[in-house]
C-alpha cells in the first residue's frame, strides 16, 4: 500500500497501517474532516465517499483496498462546492445539525451519476442506508428531485 | 450518577443561581409557579465601550460595528440545527435596521452572567424550546440600543433633533433635508451613552405562565408607553426581517464539509484517547492486562480511571489497535447489574396502580382534590353519574442517538492553572464546571470553545467525553482528544426515562369529562443531576409530569409524579416526558370519544371550547387532511398538544400490515401556533424534524437492559427511522399575534398518539407500549 488518488491528487498513505479504515485515514491523516464518523460498521452512512465514482462506506473499507483507486470526499465533490446537489441542498435548506449531510450528498451524487432521473423508489432505495437523526429526509428527497428535474 | 463512577457527577448548581430564585410547588396553587426575583431580569447589556474609541464601535455586549460596514452580532443560543444563529441575530438586526448581508454572527462565549437566557433561569443553556422566546426581548433591545447610538451620532453630526431621524438598511436618514449617512461612517463619531433610554413595545402580548418554568420574569421592555423618554420598538407590521424567511447562515458550511464539529478538532501535538468502561454503566476496573496494548507502536500511555481504562496514543490507528489488545477484569457487583427493563416497567406499573402505598408528589391540581379522588375511588360520589375510562402506557428507555458520538478535546496549560476545551454542547457552563472539578480549577480558568454539535436532542445538556478528556490530559500532560465509539456512546448514554403513565377520566353520560387523574412513574434527570432543582419542585421532576396538564374543559384535575430512582442514568430527551404522557392522555381522549360514538376531532373541539388557539390548530389540520374523507383500508388519527404555550394539532394517515404487524405512516399533516412566527420556514423544518424523530421513537426505538447490560450496541440493532419509513409531511405555520413561543419539541409530541389513534381504528384497540412494535399489533389482532 502506498498511494491512492484523493480528490484528484495522489496521496501517500504508507505511514498508516494497511488495515486502517479509510475514514480515519481521510479524517485524521489527510485532515479532510468533512467525512464523518457515525457508527464504524457501515450502518449509518455518515462516512460515505466515492470510490471511482460509486458510494462506499469508508468506515469499513481498509485503506489497502483503495490502493491506486480514486477516492472523492465531500471536499472534492465539485470545485467551489457548487455541485448541483450542494446548491439544491442550500435552496431546499436541507440540513439541521448537518452531521450526516456530507454522507447524504455523496450518496445522492453517486445515485445521480448512475441514474440522472431516478424515480421516487430509486431515490429511497439509494438513500435508505443514510440515517438522519434530525429527520430531514423529506427535504433530502426534494433536493435530489430538484437536481434530477433540472438535469 | 453520570455513569455512577464518573468523577464529576453530580454537578453542583452554582449557589448564586439557586438563591436568586425561589421555586414554589404548592399543592394549594392552581398552577405550579416558579417565582423569580426581579433581579433575574437584566438589561440587554451595559455599554462596553465608553467614548470616542477609534476602531470598532461596541454599542453594547451584543453589537459591534466596523468601519468596513460589518455588523457583528453575538448569538447567545447555540446552533443545534434549529436555526438559533440565524433567528436570534435577526431580532437584533431588525431593530437596528441593519442590512442583513452585512451581519456577521459570533457565538457568545460561555458567560451566563452576560449571555444567560432570562426565560431559562439566566442559564446559557440551549434547550427546552426556550431560546427564541427567551432572548426575543433582550435581542431586540440590543438592536434598538445600537440604533440609538448611531442616531445620537448622526443627530450631533447634522445638528438636528434625534426625533427627526429615521433608519433603514444600515443608514441614518434625515427626511426633511434628504441627508443620509451610513452606519459605518458614524463609527468614529459615535459615543455610547452612559445610560440608555427605556424601550417599550406596546404591541407585544406578554409571555404567559409556563407549566414547567412558571411565571416569566418581568421583561426588560417597559410595558407602559408613557414611560418618559422611552423609545418604542418597531411594531410587527413594519418588520422587514422577522416573519420573513431567510436562508440559515449555518447551512452552506453543512453542505461542503467545512462546518466544524467537536470531532473535527485537531491540535498540534494532540494525542488521541478512547476509554473502555466495561460491559455496564458504573463499572470499576479491577485488573488491567495492558502489556500487548502498550506494545502497540505510538501508544503513549494506558491510564486507569475510576470508571474505566483509557488508551492514549499518537494516532487514532494506534489507539484503536491497542484498545483491542487491552484486557480488563471488572469488579463484580456494579449496582446496575440488578436492572432489567421488563422488571422495571412491571415495577413502575405496580406503583402506578397503587396510589395508597405510592402516592408520589401532587404536582398539579385543579378543583377540590378530595372530589377528584372521590370521582375515581368512590364512583357515585359526584353529583352527576359517570363512568371511569382509563388508559395506561408503558414506555421504554430511549437513546438520544446523535450521529456525532460524544467527543471532546482538552489542553491543559503547562503551569496547570488553566485549560482550554473544545466540545459540541448545549450548555457550555456545565462543561466548564465539569472540567474545573476534574482539574481542581475554577470555572473561569477553563476556556471553552463550542463547536457545532452533530445532533443534541437533550443529550448535550450534560457533559460526556469532556470529563474523560480532562482526566486523561492531566495524566499525560498533552492535549487529548477523547472519542467515544458508537458502542461507547450507546452504552454510556443517559437514556430518556422509562415511564409508566396512567391516565384516567371520569366521564358523564353526555360526554363531559368531570375529572382527570394522571399518575406518572419514572426516574428523574433532575434528581440525579440537579438535586436542588428536584427539591425545589417538591421532589418531583417537571419534565416528567408537565405533560399531564391539559387544556380540556375539566373542572377537577390532578397530576401525581412518583420518582423511582434506578441504577441506569436518565436524561431529558427532546420532548421530555411530555411525549410519553401525551401518548397516554391523547389516546385516552380518543378512547372516550370512541366509547361515546363521537368523532374524535369534533369531541376535542367540544372539550376545548375555552381554548381558541387549540380550536384553531385543530380546525386547520382537519382542513389540511380532509379529515372527514374515509381512508380505508387506511385510517386517520388525530392528536392535539399544548406545550409551553405553543399549540400543535396533528393528523396521521396510517396502515397496518396484518400479516406481520408493521405499522406504516403514509402522510402527516400538522398545524402549529407558536405565536408570532419569527422565521416560518425554520419553524416548519423544526416541526418536520420533530415529527420524524417522534415517529422513529414511536415505532422503533428502545434500549433494553438485561442484568444491567444494554442489549443494543449500534445502529444495526438500535433502529432509527429510515427514508423509506418517513411519511410525507405537510406543516401549516399559523403565525398569530400571541407572544413568541418555542417549536423545538412540540413536533415530537403529537405523532405517537395520532398514530396510535389511527391504529386503534384499524385494529379495534390502541396499543399500550412505546415503541409500538409489530409484535404488539399482532398480539392485539389475536385478541
Amino acid at each position: 500500500m502506498a498511494t491512492f488518488q484523493l480528490n484528484g491528487k495522489t496521496v501517500d498513505a504508507s505511514d498508516v497501517p494497511e488495515d486502517a479504515p479509510l475514514l480515519w485515514v481521510i479524517r485524521e491523516h489527510f485532515k479532510l474532516s468533512g467525512t464523518k464518523f457515525g457508527c464504524g460498521r457501515g450502518a449509518c452512512g455518515a462516512c460515505t465517499v466515492h470510490l471511482n465514482g460509486g458510494a462506499i462506506r469508508s468506515c469499513v473499507v481498509p485503506v489497502r483496498a483503495v490502493a491506486g483507486q480514486q477516492i472523492t470526499t465531500i471536499e472534492g465533490l465539485a470545485p467551489n462546492s457548487d455541485h448541483p446537489l450542494q446548491r439544491a441542498w442550500i435552496i431546499e435548506q436541507v440540513p439541521q445539525c448537518g452531521y450526516c449531510q456530507s454522507g447524504q450528498i455523496m450518496q445522492a451524487a453517486a445515485l445521480l451519476r448512475q441514474t440522472p432521473h431516478p424515480t421516487d423508489e430509486q431515490i429511497v432505495a439509494a438513500m435508505e442506508g443514510n440515517l438522519c437523526r434530525c429527520g430531514t429526509y423529506q427535504r433530502i428527497k426534494r433536493a435530489i428531485k430538484r437536481v434530477a428535474s433540472e438535469a | 450518577m453520570l455513569p455512577a463512577a464518573d468523577p464529576a457527577a453530580p454537578a453542583a448548581l452554582p449557589s448564586s443561581a439557586v438563591s436568586r430564585r425561589e421555586f414554589l410547588v404548592q399543592s394549594g396553587m392552581v398552577s405550579c409557579a416558579v417565582v423569580f426575583a426581579v433581579s433575574a431580569c437584566k438589561p440587554a447589556g451595559a455599554p462596553a465601550v465608553s467614548s470616542l474609541n477609534p476602531g470598532p464601535l461596541a454599542a453594547n455586549i451584543w453589537v459591534t460595528l466596523y468601519s468596513d460596514s460589518t455588523i457583528e452580532i453575538i448569538t447567545p443560543g447555540i446552533e443545534l440545527g434549529q436555526g438559533a444563529m440565524t433567528v436570534l441575530p435577526r431580532m437584533v438586526a431588525e431593530e437596528l435596521d441593519a442590512e442583513w448581508s452585512q451581519v456577521r454572527v459570533i457565538a457568545a462565549p460561555a458567560d451566563e452572567k452576560r449571555f444567560g437566557n432570562p426565560l431559562f433561569w439566566d442559564m446559557q443553556l440551549t434547550a427546552g424550546s426556550r431560546t427564541t422566546l427567551g432572548y426575543f426581548d433582550a435581542m431586540r433591545i440590543a438592536g434598538a440600543q445600537a440604533r440609538y447610538v448611531l442616531m445620537l451620532a448622526a443627530a450631533k453630526h447634522w445638528g438636528v433633533p434625534l426625533e427627526q431621524l429615521e433608519t433603514d438598511s444600515s443608514t441614518v436618514l434625515h427626511a426633511s433635508t434628504g441627508r443620509h449617512i451610513r452606519y459605518a461612517e458614524l463609527i468614529d463619531k459615535a459615543e455610547v451613552p452612559a445610560a440608555f433610554p427605556a424601550f417599550i413595545s406596546p404591541g407585544d402580548k406578554p409571555q404567559l405562565v409556563d407549566d414547567f418554568f412558571g411565571e416569566p420574569p418581568p421583561s426588560p421592555l417597559k410595558p407602559d408607553p408613557k414611560v418618559s423618554g422611552a423609545i418604542a420598538l418597531k411594531p410587527k407590521e413594519r418588520y422587514k426581517l422577522l416573519g420573513k424567511d431567510t436562508p440559515r447562515l449555518d447551512i452552506p458550511s453543512k453542505t461542503n464539509g467545512t462546518a466544524q464539529y467537536g470531532i473535527d478538532v485537531q491540535l498540534p501535538g494532540m494525542l488521541y484517547a478512547m476509554v473502555d468502561t466495561g460491559p455496564v454503566q458504573g463499572g470499576e476496573p479491577e485488573r488491567i492486562e495492558d502489556s500487548h496494548a502498550r506494545a502497540v507502536p505510538d501508544i503513549v500511555e494506558i491510564v486507569k480511571l475510576p470508571y474505566g481504562v483509557a488508551v492514549v496514543g499518537r494516532s487514532i490507528f494506534a489507539v484503536r489497535a491497542a484498545r483491542q489488545a487491552l484486557k480488563i477484569v471488572w469488579k463484580p457487583g456494579a449496582k446496575v447489574r440488578t436492572y432489567d427493563s421488563d422488571k422495571t416497567l412491571a415495577d413502575f406499573a405496580r406503583i402506578a396502580a397503587d396510589p395508597a402505598r405510592n402516592p408520589g408528589v401532587r404536582a398539579f391540581k385543579l378543583g377540590e382534590e378530595s372530589e377528584t379522588a372521590a370521582a375515581f375511588d368512590r364512583p357515585g360520589s359526584l353529583s352527576s353519574p359517570h363512568t371511569i375510562e382509563q388508559f395506561e402506557i408503558q414506555s421504554e428507555l430511549i437513546y438520544h442517538a446523535p450521529l456525532e458520538p460524544q467527543n471532546a478535546t482538552v489542553r491543559i496549560a503547562e503551569d496547570g492553572k488553566s485549560a482550554e476545551c473544545w466540545v459540541g454542547t448545549q450548555w457550555p457552563k456545565l462543561e466548564q464546571d465539569y472540567v474545573a472539578k476534574v482539574l481542581g480549577l475554577k470555572a473561569e480558568d477553563i476556556k471553552l470553545n463550542t463547536l457545532y454539535p452533530g445532533g443534541s436532542y437533550g443529550r448535550r445538556q450534560e457533559p460526556g467525553a469532556i470529563a474523560d478528556a480532562a482526566a486523561i490530559a492531566q495524566q499525560v500532560h498533552k492535549p487529548v482528544k477523547v472519542l467515544w465509539t458508537r458502542e461507547d456512546d450507546l452504552k454510556r448514554n443517559p437514556f430518556r426515562q422509562a415511564m409508566v403513565c396512567r391516565a384516567e377520566a371520569a366521564v358523564a353520560p353526555d360526554g363531559r369529562i368531570l375529572a382527570t387523574r394522571h399518575r406518572v412513574v419514572a426516574d428523574s434527570w433532575f434528581a440525579r443531576m440537579f438535586p436542588d432543582f428536584f427539591d425545589q419542585y417538591n421532589k418531583s421532576d417537571p419534565g416528567n409530569w408537565v405533560g399531564g396538564l391539559h387544556l380540556y374543559d375539566v373542572p377537577l384535575q390532578t397530576v401525581d409524579n412518583v420518582t423511582v430512582r434506578r441504577e441506569v442514568a436518565v436524561c431529558y430527551l427532546r420532548g421530555v416526558g411530555v411525549t410519553q404522557t401525551k401518548f397516554a392522555q391523547e389516546c385516552l381522549i380518543d378512547l372516550i370519544a370512541r366509547r361515546l360514538g363521537k368523532d374524535p376531532l369534533s369531541y376535542r373541539l367540544q372539550m376545548l371550547q375555552a381554548s381558541p388557539r387549540a380550536i384553531r390548530v385543530l380546525e386547520a389540520v382537519a382542513d389540511m387532511a380532509d379529515w372527514r374523507r374515509p381512508r380505508a383500508p387506511r385510517a386517520l388519527g388525530v392528536a392535539y398538544v399544548p406545550y409551553s404555550n405553543s399549540h400543535a394539532a396533528l393528523i396521521a394517515e396510517v396502515s397496518v400490515d396484518r400479516s406481520n404487524g408493521a405499522i406504516r405512516v403514509h402522510r402527516v399533516w400538522c398545524a402549529v401556533d407558536c405565536g408570532f412566527a419569527l422565521q416560518p420556514a425554520i419553524l416548519a423544518s423544526q416541526m418536520e424534524g420533530g415529527i420524524v424523530q417522534g415517529l422513529s421513537m414511536a415505532l422503533f426505538e428502545r434500549v433494553t437492559l438485561k442484568h444491567g447490560e444494554v442489549q443494543q450496541s449500534n445502529f444495526h440493532d438500535y433502529r432509527l427511522l429510515r427514508m423509506s419509513e418517513a411519511p410525507e409531511i405537510e406543516i401549516k405555520v399559523l403565525s398569530t399575534d400571541n407572544a413568541v413561543t418555542g417549536s423545538a419539541e412540540i413536533g415530537v409530541m403529537p405523532i405517537a398518539p395520532a398514530v396510535n389513534n389511527a391504529v386503534a381504528t384499524l385494529i379495534g384497540a390502541p396499543l399500550k407500549r412505546l415503541p409500538m412494535l409489530p409484535e404488539d399489533v399482532l398480539n392485539a389482532l389475536k385478541g
